[in-house]
């Protein structure tokens, strides 16, 4: 071990041994932690991570016995439990602590049977566990069991300090977890607005789930965090009918204090087009400033377009675009990375960018490799246009994915040539300089064709002040659309009605919803299809 | 004089030495099954069919629990395990009936005996023994060969018996086997040993004393599901093992506790 590891490794000694101060808006909170994940493929996350999480067969079946009486309090209409719901609320409250910024990222990887709990199975399982809870137990509504590499603390250690019993070891990390869930409890989940929708005998589902995901990440309970208005999500009791799927800025500053935010991939300091080869593995070294940068293939996405697209907006406007465009090339970088890693979040993008590039390549090669244009057309943005647009839907995919940066750069493309529609390089480059504020963003006038993908139900694409929702019915039904934002609420639903087998569209006028991440659930004839989910961003 | 001094100086060093080794002696093997005696008699816990379908009747009939909800909760008859000691009448069965039979769901978070809901009346009339104690030691089973789902041992000494179904008094220990700890043999060779350790569920650690309800069937349910069934796991049954239970309960709740022992249990 050399001395800079050793110095390591005492930093992380240091960091677990006492609780992690967080300062949040002047107030000082206590969490301590327990343990944190590290990335299998490096000795300390890099660039981000997916721990897979199973969904246990008996989370849907969850049965009432009897369900309680309703309206038992006089308030609300009636209980409506639906359990089928109950893997969305998993779902939600894992997305909860994803959109949270933090490099590890839950991923649903399937349905699980057999045993909940089980340090054996090398599967992370939330479900019901009939077995760990005696008949009597209400105070417990849920556990989450920990398998950790080594020696750490026990959570539940009043005083925060590493388990007495134990034999410290600085290196811990997680190998797994399983969420038991309490059946003899009454659950609901909320499927109105109002909190009164949830009868009063019963606790909320998603909320418990939103607290043990965290305790999956590493989380103990704070102090202070079941005191003040609104208690944080790591507060370690929660009352019947008390809503709280959303994570307090202390969760949050827990969060990223265990897991500190670092660009996942910086951008090349210089953009250097001869710089050879392209290729799609990992380089290093090769910017000057020790960032690691990707190069786009050959065939998949054309730099040399790219680059004769750069050298056209700067002969045109000068290098005050040229900036722009160079920062948009470098970012391919990411684009690139997305596209070629071995990763099955991407895969829907993957496929998704790999149609759309069959006929975007060419239209970008030939709209920008035209030397003899020596002036911007309304053709030259409407082709970049169009381009950006047919991205942007995908790229709402990448989002969800925690992958916002490249996202990001496609959006100040999108103001930058809207401004430049106005002949104002100036006010395009401003948008650089304001990279997170979205708002007020124009659409590009793209006046090409969207394709559907006949292979899928469902599918999204952003349109010029809307967002549409396309289906393709096998046979006659009932479809509707139930939209929620990602802390599980609903923000609204869209009915289509009876509709005849075949293509439909339904459209979401822009400013209607929320700047923010939705997820959309069409409902076939009454039955709500979760697995065909549709994530949006609303802008 | 001066051996005379000395001698009186070993003397003192002696008996000091003495004295802190009678303070530092070593505790009873209290790890140990065989150190308890509480059950001798007791043999391997065995569920049959008769047992499963009295009891399940039996959770019908009373409003515990419906059939429906039987059959998709009691897939390894872990609830009906749980309820065995009324149909065995190990349990006072007059008292369950009286305060715990047809009491429905959303009723039993609802006082019914003072400040006692259900829930605490279950564990009064359900539990083997109730018990101020103090959680004294603990030891984690690590065994590089045996994969053992209980890992972690606990010994509480008994401060003060509410109630107990079997001979129990002040200054009296009791053995707790909880699952987690070590995997040790339960991952195949080559791979690294992990830690479990559970949130929520062990929020008394060792010196902390409180009121516990001692149930040996929920250690014992174990040994008849299908974890234990399925091979994998090779604990041994000890019948003077218990698992301890809290719902912290309160002074008040405590105290209305002691009450209805008072009244109830001679």
């Amino acid at each position: 071990m050399n001395k800079c590891k050793t110095f390591y490794l005492l930093l992380f000694f240091v960091y677990f041994c006492f609780p992690f101060p967080t300062q949040i808006m002047g107030q000082w909170s206590e969490y301590c932690f327990n343990f944190r994940w590290v990335d299998n493929n490096a000795q300390f996350y890099t660039q981000g991570f997916t721990i897979p999480y199973f969904v246990h067969e008996n989370v849907d079946n969850y049965f009432l016995d009897p369900p309680p009486t309703c309206p038992d309090e006089g308030i609300g209409p009636g209980c409506s439990i639906n359990s089928s719901l109950f893997p969305f609320s998993i779902a939600t409250a894992a997305m909860t602590w994803n959109n949270a910024g933090a490099f590890p990222w839950f991923q649903a990887e399937g349905i699980a049977n057999g045993e909940v709990v089980s340090n054996t199975d090398n599967a992370n399982v939330i479900g019901f566990d009939p077995d760990a809870f005696d008949p009597n137990n209400k105070t417990t509504l849920a556990f989450c069991k920990l398998h950790q590499s080594g020696e750490a603390y026990v959570c539940n250690n009043p005083d925060g300090t590493p388990n007495p019993d134990l034999a410290f070891r600085p290196t811990v990390t997680l190998q797994g977890f399983d969420i038991a869930i309490n059946n003899n409890i009454f659950w609901d989940i909320l499927e109105g607005i109002n909190e009164t929708d949830l009868d009063y005998a019963c606790y909320d589902f998603e909320s418990v789930a939103l607290h043990e995901f965290g305790h999956a990440l590493g989380l103990c309970h704070a102090a202070s965090a079941c005191t003040g208005l609104n208690k944080h999500a790591m507060c370690g009791n929660i009352n019947n009918a008390e809503i709280r799927r959303n994570l307090q800025p202390e969760d949050i500053a827990a969060l990223k204090a265990l897991y500190p935010p670092a660009p996942p991939y910086p951008p090349c300091d210089i953009f250097r087009p001869d710089q050879g080869v392209d290729k799609a593995t990992k380089q290093s070294g090769n910017t000057g400033s020790g960032s690691t940068c990707y190069y786009i293939p050959p065939g998949a996405f054309s730099v040399e377009a790219t680059r004769q697209m750069v050298l056209f907006w700067e002969r045109e406007l000068g290098n005050n675009f040229n900036l722009l465009m160079r920062r948009f090339v470098q970012n391919t970088a990411v684009l690139n990375h997305i596209l070629t890693v071995s990763d099955s979040r991407y895969a829907g993008v993957q496929t998704g960018f790999s149609n759309a590039l069959t006929t975007l390549t060419p239209l970008i090669e030939r709209n920008f490799a035209q030397n003899d244009s020596t002036k911007i057309t309304a053709a030259h943005i409407n082709a970049v246009c169009c381009w950006v647009d047919e991205l942007l839907p995908l790229f709402n995919e990448v989002e969800f994915y925690r992958e916002p940066l490249f996202l990001q750069e496609l959006l100040n493309l999108q103001k930058g040539l809207n401004s430049l529609l106005n002949k104002d390089a100036r006010t395009a480059l401003l948008h650089y300089d304001n990279i997170t504020d979205f708002s007020g963003l124009g659409a590009c006038s793209c006046s090409g064709k969207r394709r559907m993908d006949d292979t899928m139900n469902f599918y999204i694409s952003a349109q010029q002040g809307y967002i549409s929702l396309h289906s393709q019915l096998p046979q006659e039904a009932t479809l509707q659309y139930l939209i929620y934002d990602t802390g599980g609420k609903m923000s609204g639903s869209i009915i289509a009605g009876q509709l005849p087998a075949g293509k439909h569209t339904e459209n979401i006028q822009r400013g209607v919803l929320k700047t923010g991440l939705y997820i959309i659930v069409p409902v076939i004839d009454g039955l709500p299809l979760r697995s065909n989910a549709l994530k949006v961003s609303a802008f | 004089m001066s051996r005379f001094i000395l001698l009186i100086a070993l003397s003192c060093l002696l008996l000091t030495s003495g004295t802190c080794k009678k303070e530092e002696g070593e505790p009873p093997p209290y790890f140990e099954c065989d150190y308890y005696h509480y059950f001798p008699e007791d043999g391997f816990p065995v569920l049959t069919p008769e047992d499963s379908a009295a009891t399940a009747e039996f959770l019908v009939n009373s409003r515990t629990y419906s059939r429906g909800f039987l059959e998709w909760k009691v897939n390894e008859g872990y609830v009906v395990f749980s309820f065995l000691p009324y149909i065995k009448n190990t349990i006072d069965t007059a008292l369950f009936n009286r305060y715990l039979r047809g009491v429905d769901r959303p009723y039993r978070l609802r006082p019914i005996y003072k400040s006692l809901d259900w829930y605490d009346l279950y564990a009064l009339i359900m539990s083997d023994a109730l018990f101020i104690g103090t959680v004294v030691d603990r030891r984690y089973i690590r065994d590089s060969t045996q994969c053992l789902w209980y890992g972690i041992r606990n010994v509480y000494r008994v401060d003060e018996v509410l109630h107990a179904r079997f001979p129990l008094k002040k200054g009296d220990y009791l053995l707790e086997s909880r699952d987690g700890g070590y995997s040790g043999g339960c991952t195949p060779a080559g791979q690294e040993e992990v830690f479990t350790s559970t949130t929520h569920e062990e929020a008394y650690t060792v010196g902390s004393k409180q009121l516990f309800q001692a149930s040996r069937q929920h250690y014992a349910r174990f040994f008849i599901g299908q974890r234990y069934l399925n091979g994998k796991y090779m604990d041994e049954y000890c019948p003077n093992m218990f698992r301890m239970l809290s719902n912290n309960w309160n002074a008040d709740q405590i105290k209305d506790m002691k009450l209805f022992c008072k009244e109830h249990f001679k």
